[in-house]
This record gives structure tokens, sequence and C-alpha cells, in this order.
């Protein structure tokens, strides 16, 4: 009852706007429910509701759970209740600023003149330089810190932070020097500083590299605060602000990797840009399909089991060039996510895996841009203001501007080969009020690629989103979200006048959905919401091309479907080490018409010669029904503070499927529907983690098992036929999956070497031992998928020699994936034949490659208009040839095989970035 | 002086050398390399004759061979424990006259071959219907051959066909003398060796089924095309079709079978794999062998087809083609005595009296090198 109550007065809140706990905005005190949210989200609604701003860390921000009701009640009591038996310290000065430190030496200070008294005739002493331009005269002025005779001990602490005064950003690194003393500091990541000396008059120098140096007289007297801002010198600085690291040991969640772009941009990769998708599948449990593909697989999945969002957006094919570079700019990605053993119940669709790509939004206050030129694409982004502190924009755009790749293939067949790609990306955003947020994302890629003159493929992934994000009050946020995306991909051929053909498949969907947040009590955090996916695939479409071709038109009849789903999810906390996350998700499919279903006869394997009957359905008739419930559960228990052990169980269905000639995201995939004949995916999945962090957080080691049962996945009969094929349905068949591994990873996340070092050890087996499904595959055994690859080891480390300097080393092992192989030529029915092997039952040679890229910030002249860094890297350091795919060829009756490798010798790329 | 600092790194940026190819590479690994010699059993358990032919598989490296497996012991069981022998006809070939089968009954073959005993399943008997029609239609570059059949019982719904063709032929050259103990005589009729004939068994997988469930009929179910490029349609052709009555199975092992061979490189291209047949080694689980073993009642029926019922225009290519005469002189001798060359004819020049003679090449005369002078009982003229 009291739920429903709730539930109402949320509508009311969402719908009518109301106001429930408006606050005065200068008053000291709070109220509110924060329950179980992050710091940031905390802040995020002190700042909404009061004039107190705040300065902290990131690591803050996402590691500090704020679990507690209060009822007007002193900002620093609420905050001492916060941080309480933390390493972090507040301090809030007259302005209302609020600041949060990390470790020991704040502590005096703090104590003695903020939480232990509450006196206001006591104020901290504290220097802001409110003016956001450095003004040269505060160089020369002399600032007095404290009041005489506030300290009671001889030495004194100022802390701060130090920031760049044009666009407010924390400047870590920065080292502070006393002028005919010792002492002396650096800031840290987020800016923060402290420096203790005696009582006294002196001169502290302000130096970072990129930064103009700057100086500050002060005359201690206590202890107190100073804000310093710099201004930059011409020198480039990684604008892109690092998202905060997730607490591996602490957050509920398993199996779940947070990647930020920055360390995207560190990984080396071929052609030397920054690859979203490359990256991933340098994490444990993630494998890549093949050299130059973006397809992976997760934890024995195939490639089609990851939900790839761009900004929410399904994306079929991530990938350009046929998987030599991944369809998102890295210009515009803030941060990629992976699920990939606890998956959020707000997530649904796919068995293996959630890959949730978020693109930054536009800089509201100025314009910016940035940009890079490689030896084959350029790229350009552009951010700024539509209207200044409300509305903004971000627009990047990457295309190719080179034939240089095609043009080095020396084979003569490839020659006039042609190949060219882009991507434009739009997010504008608009803060509407204080509570809620616009944002429109628009996102094209496009494909083309010239074979030989006469084959031409194309492909091109887009879609629309929209996003309105409403926080009603501390308790309670929504988000409504509407989208559209598509997949389309064309292939002309026109080798043989008579056979000319033009081939096309699409796949087009629109999709609303609606999340909410909704914090119930201090110990359970609810989440719970819906959506509804509705699907329209034209299947395959041929055509004849060209006056003289012979080839017949013929055009599958397109397949409608609407997948609908209602979650709820619990996040539980039971005790400060116990703590559950509960997610239930209901997912229906209602297969739509018009569509003709073949009824296959009872007890024979489905093909062309077992119909009974075609039945022909109206359109929007629902054909089929498929529902089912799936569980998301996992549970944390914190051994030690620095220790927790996971445990998650997870239920998924899957209603799409692709239908691949190979392992990989080729072009020529077919996505195809659950229906009458076709039963949805589903899958388990049971994993068991530990983690620890060493050393302050900053190494994370973490061990995580799996096992993971599938059921009717599909894999193909013997001779399967799946490009143009009106009955799909029976060159598939069902199998059942088994799966399990065991994925190590030592990351280190900060300091001057930095990286990660996984391991993975991962099987993935297949059976089809059902007669009635007709011939068995290797005799009814359990066999190896074609992307089984037990053995997988990577390593990624950056090390920074200097501010300017900055080395990467990337280097990966994994086992070669499982192929059929031809093995014997024989003669039968008057013909020559030839023999396979079971099927999966050889491995191409094992994978290893090493990368390492130099990168050089630009120089640091002032008054110079761009800021540039150059990124120097050599791809496959070893030339090992390593093998992409093995191919057989039949010439007069002789098969020879071969193997193909694509990078088979070091590749040194240069690229050039820019910012301005 | 900012445009050029760009252009500048631009520039920069390809003056680096480059290097790139991809790259191919025979790829031999153990499994392909290895000899390969697996067994491949072919024929059909029936009433009458039954004619099975064992060979061994290759090295994909080496597609023309046929290994023979001669000195195997082959025989047919049933379920009511009846056994027949297979005499060893000619090399890896394997023969029953005779045998009678019964509907009740189940059949397989066993093979003892190299120290290894094969097997197949047990088969039920299917037994075919009559074959309805044979009908051709010439094609501007051959005639092409259609199958009729109907099962109104409707219990074949899966058929596949083989088929044997026999045909007249001639020759190249006529030749009218033979060369005996150093003398040329004229040729009496029995050593004639223009005109000859040939046989050829199937070199195809034809299979069909009924175009729907309802339907008990097959109409116009293209077999094989005579092409012009033998000597086939030169005189008089015949072939004689074998209707196997199968099971959904077997259809699908054929039919998989003739797919992988269709793969021709492209996008539309089958996944390859191995389709199981019903024989299995019982010394060895783990060894392949190759074949599908099926008892049937065969139907067939033999037609005719006469050159004279052909269009006129057709033009052969045959072996013969680029075949020449030759005028005699001292060094044919030998030729004619290592049966090089054979004598042709003679023609004497009224006015002077010379007698000059002609011949040619042996393959271009003797058509016993490609048939056999022996008539089919069942030839009509």
């Amino acid at each position: 009852m009291r739920s429903k109550i709730f539930f109402i007065v949320w509508l009311l809140n969402v719908f009518m706007s109301f106001e429930l706990s408006a606050q005065d905005a200068e008053k000291d005190t709070i109220s509110g429910d924060f329950i179980n949210v992050t710091f940031n989200e905390f802040v995020r609604r002190i700042e909404s509701n009061t004039s107190f701003k705040f300065y902290y860390s990131s690591e803050v921000g996402d590691s500090i759970n704020v679990n507690i009701s209060v009822s007007e009640k002193h900002l620093n009591d609420v905050l001492a209740a916060i941080f309480n038996n933390t390493k972090y310290f507040f301090a809030i000065d007259h302005r209302r600023n609020v600041f949060i430190s990390k470790e020991a030496p704040v502590e005096t200070f703090i104590s003695a003149g903020i939480i232990g008294n509450n006196d206001e005739g006591r104020r901290p002493n504290e220097i802001i330089e409110s003016s956001r331009k450095v003004n040269g005269l505060i160089e020369n002025k002399i600032l007095e810190i404290g009041r005489k005779g506030d300290s009671q001990s001889e030495k004194v602490t100022v802390n701060g932070k130090i920031y760049d005064s044009q666009t407010g950003n924390a400047i870590g690194g920065v080292t502070l020097s006393v002028d005919g003393r010792n002492e002396g500091a650096v800031s840290d990541q987020s800016g923060f500083y402290s420096i203790t000396l005696p009582q006294g008059t002196y001169t502290i120098r302000i130096k970072s590299l990129g930064m103009k140096e700057t100086r500050r007289n002060v005359m201690l007297y206590s202890g107190g605060s100073l804000d310093i801002g710099m201004e930059q010198e011409l020198n480039y600085v990684d604008e892109i602000v690092v998202t905060g690291k997730e607490n591996t040991v602490k957050s509920l969640e398993m199996g779940q990797e947070k990647v930020s772009i920055k360390t995207i941009k560190q990984t080396p990769t071929v052609f030397g840009e920054a690859d979203v998708l490359r990256v991933i599948m340098t994490l444990p449990g993630v494998k890549t399909s093949g050299e130059a593909s973006t397809g992976f697989n997760v934890r024995g999945g195939s490639a089609d089991q990851n939900l790839i969002l761009y900004n929410d957006a399904i994306i079929y094919n991530p990938s350009h060039l046929f998987g030599f570079f991944s369809a998102f700019n890295p210009d515009v990605v803030k941060n990629v996510e992976l699920y990939k053993s606890s998956i959020p119940a707000r997530f649904g669709g796919r068995l293996s895996s959630v890959l949730d790509v978020a693109t930054r939004t536009g800089n509201m206050n100025k314009y910016a841009g940035t940009g890079g030129l490689g030896i084959l694409t350029g790229r350009l982004t552009i951010e700024g203001p539509i209207i200044k502190n409300k509305t903004s924009f971000i627009l990047g755009g990457r295309s190719t501007y080179s034939n240089w790749l095609l043009s080095q293939l020396r084979n003569s067949t490839y020659s006039g080969s042609k190949a060219s790609f882009y991507d434009l990306n739009l997010v504008v955003s608009h803060i509407l009020s204080s509570k809620s947020e616009l944002y429109l994302t628009g996102y094209i890629s496009q494909d083309k690629f010239n074979l030989k003159k006469t084959t031409l493929f194309n492909y091109n992934n887009n879609s629309i989103v929209l996003k309105w994000r409403y926080n009603h009050n501390d308790k309670l946020s929504t988000e409504l979200t509407g989208s559209t995306s598509g997949y389309q991909y064309g292939i002309t051929n026109t080798e043989t006048l008579q056979n000319a053909y033009k081939l096309s498949f699409g796949i087009n969907q629109m999709q609303v959905k609606g999340d909410i947040k909704y914090a119930i009590s201090a110990k359970h955090n609810l989440t719970f919401g819906f959506s509804s996916l509705h699907y329209d695939i034209q299947p395959g479409k041929i055509s004849p091309e060209g006056q003289e071709s012979l080839i017949v038109q013929d055009k599958i009849q397109n397949e409608q479907a609407l997948e609908s789903a209602v979650y709820l999810g619990d996040q539980y906390q039971m005790s400060a080490r116990l703590g559950f996350d509960f997610g239930v998700r209901f997912s229906m499919l209602n297969y739509l018409g018009p569509k003709d279903i073949h009824v296959y006869q009872d007890g024979l394997p489905k093909s062309v010669y077992s119909v009974s009957d075609t039945i022909s359905y109206q359109g929007g008739k629902n054909i089929k029904t498929y529902l089912g419930p799936e569980f998301r559960l996992s549970g944390r228990y914190m051994i030690t503070d620095n220790v927790s052990v996971k445990l998650g169980y997870n239920t998924l269905r899957q209603y799409i499927h692709m239908l691949s000639n190979t392992a990989t995201i080729s072009p020529t995939d077919i996505w195809k529907l659950s229906d009458p004949n076709i039963k949805p995916t589903t899958g388990d999945q049971i994993s068991l983690g530990l983690y620890k962090n060493i050393r302050k957080n900053t190494i994370e080691a973490s061990v995580e098992l799996y096992r993971k049962r599938m059921k009717n996945y599909l894999d193909y009969r013997a001779g399967a036929k799946l490009i143009q094929n009106h009955h799909v349905e029976t060159e598939v068949i069902n199998t059942e999956g088994n799966s399990y591994g065991a994925e190590f990873l030592v990351k280190k996340n900060s300091g001057k070497l930095n990286g990660w070092i996984s391991y993975t050890y991962s099987r993935i087996f297949l059976r089809m031992n059902d007669p009635l499904q007709g011939e068995l595959v290797n005799n009814g055994k359990w066999y190896p998928a074609n992307f089984d690859k037990p053995h997988d080891f990577t390593f990624v480390g950056n090390y920074k020699f200097s501010r300017r300097f900055s080395t990467s080393l990337n280097c990966t092992y994994s086992t070669g994936r499982p192929v059929t192989l031809p093995i014997a030529t024989y003669n039968m029915a008057g013909g020559q034949r030839i023999a396979y092997g079971d099927r999966n039952q050889y491995r191409i040679p094992d994978y290893f490659r090493i990368d390492l890229s130099l990168n050089i910030e630009g120089n640091h002249k002032i008054k110079k208009l761009s800021h540039s860094s150059w990124t120097i890297a050599v791809y496959n350091l070893t030339g090992r040839k390593n093998v992409y795919s093995v191919y057989f060829t039949n010439d007069n009756g002789k098969i020879q095989g071969y193997k193909l490798s694509i990078f088979g010798q070091p590749i040194p790329t240069i690229t050039y970035n820019f910012r301005f | 002086m900012r445009s050029l600092k760009i252009i500048n790194s631009i520039i920069a940026a390809f003056i680096l050398p480059f290097a790139f190819s991809g790259c191919e590479e025979p790829y031999n690994p153990p499994v392909i390399s290895a000899s390969n010699h697996y067994l491949v059993v072919e024929g059909t358990i029936c009433s009458g004759t039954t004619t099975f032919r064992l060979t061994r598989s290759n090295n994909l490296s080496k597609p023309n061979n046929i290994n023979f497996v001669s000195d195997a012991r082959v025989r047919i069981e049933s379920t009511s424990n009846e056994t027949y022998n297979l005499s060893n006809k000619d090399s890896g070939y394997y023969e029953l006259r005779g045998l009678v089968l019964n509907q009740s009954h189940q059949y397989r073959i066993k093979i003892e071959a190299d120290g290894k005993e094969y097997v197949s399943e047990y088969v039920e008997v299917k037994t075919a219907p009559a074959i309805g029609d044979i009908t051709w239609e010439s094609q501007p570059d051959g005639v092409q051959l259609f199958v009729n059949t109907s099962d109104p019982s409707g219990k074949t719904r899966f058929y596949r066909w083989e088929y044997e063709e026999t045909w007249q032929f001639h020759s190249s050259l006529m030749s009218t003398l033979i060369f005996k103990d150093s003398i040329k005589y004229f040729r009496t009729p029995e050593e004639d060796i223009y005109e000859c004939f040939a046989s050829a068994r199937s070199n195809g997988i034809y299979l069909g089924t009924p175009l729907s469930p309802q339907s008990t009929e097959i109409i116009h179910q293209p077999l094989t095309k005579v092409t012009l490029k033998s000597t086939r349609l030169q005189m008089f052709y015949s072939i004689l079709v074998k209707q196997n009555a199968i099971d959904e199975k077997e259809f699908e092992y054929w039919q998989n079978l003739k797919k992988m061979t269709e793969s021709v490189g492209t996008i539309f291209d089958p996944q390859p794999a191995q389709y199981r047949g019903n024989i299995k080694c019982i010394t060895n689980e783990n060894e392949l062998v190759l074949g599908y073993v099926s008892a049937s009642n065969i139907a067939e029926k033999r037609i005719f087809i006469d050159r004279a019922d052909l269009p006129s225009n057709y033009i052969f290519e045959t072996e013969y083609d680029g075949c020449n005469v030759f005028e005699e002189d001292s060094r044919t001798i030998i030729g004619y005595k290592s049966g090089t060359y054979v004598p042709i004819n003679s023609v004497t020049n009224m006015e002077t009296g010379k007698v000059t003679y002609y011949y040619g090449f042996v393959t271009c005369i003797d058509c016993r090198r490609n048939g056999t002078k022996t008539k089919p009982d069942y030839w009509p003229q």
C-alpha cells in the first residue's frame, strides 16, 4: 500500500513538476534522504538546491557511498557523518565552497578549524581566487592566511586546489616550492595540495608543465586554504576528464569493466587511432574474433550476444572497413562500460554482455575543437555552447581521406579496390531546469568498399536518440528515452554481366524506454522501468544489375516483432559488509505479421522437404509470443575493507540472432528474429569473484570464475546456405552450449607506470545430439564453438617519462581459433569430392602480437593557437605473421590451403592530434 | 602562418616510409599433409546385381589418383542372419548376382579391408516405383535429359537417379588396310576398327522430390546434359536411368555432397562441413568412412537417341579433333610394327601406276582405344 502511494506521488511529481522539498538556497542546513547514492549524486543534489559549491576529486565522487536521511541539519554535521571513518576531510569556506581532500596533513587544520568548532565567530581562514582570470596583481599582493594567535602549533598547513583559470578544471601534478626553504608539495590528480610551513612570510612558486609559472606571497598565521588559478601555456593537456574509477572491491556489481577514454587513447592501435573496441578486447574474458575484426566474444558468447549501445541506441555493426576501425569516434566518446557477468536488470535482449558507450556533452562555456590526422583517416570535433550554460553541442566527424591502405595491397587481383568510410556524431544537450535535462544524439556511420572494381560493399549504421532526464527529488529520478536505429548493407557484384546482382539487407528499429531510480530507504535502492522495441527487418533482396543480367529478382518477406520488457532491481545494503543486487526482468517477443510461416512435419528435421503447410498471417497479427522471466542476482561480502568476494547468478533471453558465414561480424551477416520455427536462445551464468585492492587502492587484483549454459544456441547444418534463403530455419540447428572459465586481472591505475595484466582461461563447447534435428554434429559429441580460444594473455602498460613523453606497450597472446578443415579428396558418384574433418576440430596457429607507441606532446610555446600531440606507433613489433583466416583453393582438383595474415610485418604509423 | 604549420604536419605524416602487405602462405598443417587414406564405399544393395566399389581417399594435393581397394572381403548381412559374399570382380569392384531382397528384413554391408572391419547401419529395403518417362530436349549446346516419375502410394518422397550411358561412335579416320607380318591386307568387316561402343557411369548426383507435400509426382526433373564435347551424340546414344527410392537422411547426405562440390567461392557458398554417411569402422571408432549404403529395388528405364533426330548443325568437339592423314615413307614401316601408326588406304595413279599409301596415328583410327567392338545385346540396329 505504502509503495502505491509513493508511486502516485511520484507520478504527480514527474508530470506536474511538483516541488516537494525545495530548500532555501542560502541556508546552511539541508534536508533530504540520500539513500545509497554516490557522493557525486549527493553533491549534485545539494548543489542544485543550495548555493554550496563542492570541490573534490573524482575518486571521492565514486567511492564514497552516502546513506543518510537528514532534516534541517547543518552541512558540517552532514559531511562529518559522511566522512566519518574515511580518509577524507572536508572544509567549508565563507563563500560556501566545500573542499574535500584526502589523507592526513590537513587533519589538524580541519579538526581545529572546522569540524570541532561550529562557532560562527571563528570562521576558517581561506583565500579563494574568485576571479577566473588570473589577475597579474595577485602575484604581487601579500596574502594573509589565518589570524594571529589562532594556531596552537608552530607549524601551519595551507591547503587548496590548483585549477585552470580558463576552464576551472583541476590540475594535478603541479609543484609548489617555497623560496629559501626545502618544503614543497605536488598537487594530486584532483588538483589538491597541502603544504605545511612554520608561521611566517613566504613566496610560493607554482610550476607545472604546460602552465604558466606563477607565485604567491603569503603571510601564514594559522591553517587555511589557498586556491590557485593557473594560466595555460600552449601545451597539450588531455582535456578529457578521466571518469571516476569504479571501486571494484566495494561495488555490488561484478564482471563490470569501465574504461575511460584516456586509457583508450593511451593504448597503441594499428593506424594510430584510438580505438574503443580494441581496448575492450584486451580485458579479461573478452576475445577478438579475428585480427581485422571488431567482433568480440565475451565469456563464450558469440559476437551477436553482445548488446552494443551507443548513447542507448543499439548498434549492429560496430566497425568500419570490415573491422579495421571501430565505428566510434574517440573524440566524442566519454567512457565505455562493459558488463559481462552481472548484467543490470535494465539491460536485456542479449546473452553475453552489454557494452555501453557513452558520449561526452559539449562544453557549455566556450567553443573548442579537437582533431587528428592519421595515415588513413582524419577527424575533427567541435563543441561549444548554443545558449551559454544552458545548451551545448558537440559535433564530431571522421573520414578516410586516402586510399592508402588498399593501394598497398600488392596483390594484383585487388587492384582497383577502393575503400572509404565516414561517421558523424552530434550530441545536443539542453538544461531545461535545475532538475531536468534533455539530450539529443544523432549518429551515422557509412562504409563503402570496392573490391576489384566489380564488387561494391556498403553498409551503414544510423541512430537518433532523444533522452529526457528528470531528477525529481533526492529519492527519485527518471529517464525517458526514445530512439530509432538502423543497419543496412548492400552488395553489388558485376563480375560477370549475366550474373550481375545487387543484394541488400536492412534492419530498422524503434525503441521507447523508461528508467526510474527510487531510493526507497537507507538500505534499498530500487530501479525499475520498461522498454519496448519494434523491429522491422528486411532479410534480403536480390535484384539484377544491368540489362544483361539473368538474375531473377527475389525478395524475402520482411519480419516484424515487438520486444518488450519490464524490470525491477533492488540494491540492498544489508550491512556495511554484505550487500545484494537483486533484479528481475520479464521479457516478451511478439512476432508479428504480415508473414508466411512454414509449418514442418513433426518428428522430421526441418527441411524444404518436410514443409507440411504454409500459413499466411495478416499485417499486425501476433503470430507467436515468447515470454519469460530473467533473474539477475549478485551478492557481495567485504571480508576486509580491501578484500571482497562476490557471487552472481544471471539468466538471460535473446530473441534476435545473427546468422553469419564466418565467426566475425562481416557485412554479409543476417539478423534473424525468433519466429515460430526458431526459438529464443536462453542462458544462465553463475560466477564467483574475489577482489582485492592493494597499496591504497592503486592496485586492483581480481579473480573471477564462471560457468555458463545456453539453450537453443544457433549453429548451422553442414552445407547451410544463409544468404537469400526463404526458409533459413532449415539451415540452422539448435545446440546447447556449455562454457566455463577463469579470469585473472591485476591493474595499476595510477602512477608513472600504469596498466594491466590479464589472463583468461575459457572454453565454450556446443552439442547437437537430437536426431530429430537432422545430422548430428560430430556424432552428437561436445565440440568447441568456432570462437573457443582457451588461453588468452594481455598486457597493457603505459609509462610516463615526463609530461611530454609517454610510451605504451601492448602485448597479447591467444590460442588459435578452431576451424573445420578439408582433409582428403575422393571420388564418388562420378566426381571429385572433398572430405572435411570434424567440425571445429583443428585450430589455426596461435596469435601473438606486441605493439609499441610513443606519445609526444607539442612544444610549450606561449600564444600558440592550437595544441598538438604526436603519436608514433608500431603495430606488430615482432612482425609475426598472425593468421587471420585459412582458406582453400581448388586448382583443377588440387586443393591447396593458404593462411592469410593481414598485418604480417611491423606497421609503423603516425598520427597528429590537435586541439584548439 | 598557422595553416602552414598544419600543412607541414600533414606532409610529415606521409613522408615516413610505410610498409603494408597482406600475405598468403601455403597452409599445410599435419592433418592436411598426412596421407588420409579413408575408405570410400560406393554402391547400393539391390535385387538383381549388386555392385560395390571400394576406393580410398587421397591427400588433398593428389586429387586424380583413384586408389582401388582390391583385396577386401565384402558381404551383405541381413537381420535374419543371412550372409551373402560379394566376389572380387575386378580391382576395386565387388559384385553379387541374383540376390532377392526380402522387404521384411533389413540389410547392411560388412567390409574387411587392411585388417580393419567396417559396417554400415542396417537399412530397410526401399522399392522404387517405375520410372514414368525419360524425355530429352535438344539445346544449342547439347541434349538435356529429364525424368518424370510418380508414386501414387505416396511412399516414396525422395529419389536419387544414377545412369549408365552407352553410345556408338566412330574414330576419325577409317582404315581399310591392315598391316600383318610386314604386309598390308584389306580389312575384313570383323577387322573394322572404325565403329565402336563406349559406356560411362553417371558423373553427378541427381536428386528429386515432389515439389509440394501434397504432390506425389516428379515432373521434368533435369538429369544429365549430354554435351557436344564428346562422341556421345555422334551416331546413336542410349541411357539407362536407374531410379532409387531413398529416405530423407540419405537424401540429405547426397544433397550435402552435391552442395559442397558446387562451391565456387562466393558469399552464397555453403558452410563447409562433413556430412557423415552410415558406415563406420568398428576397429577404430574415430576413423572417418565415406559413403552411404542403402538397400533398394531399383527401377530402370532405357531410351535411345538417334543422331538423325538431332539438329544437323551440331558440331562435336571430340578427342579426334586434329587428326591428320600422312603419306607413307620408309620410316612408317617401323611405326606400323610398333602400332603407333595404322595404314589407312592406298591410291593408285592410273597414269603412272604409282601406288601412294596413306596412314595416320593409331589414336585417330582405332576406335577400340576409346571403346569396344562388342555391340550390347539391347542395341537395336
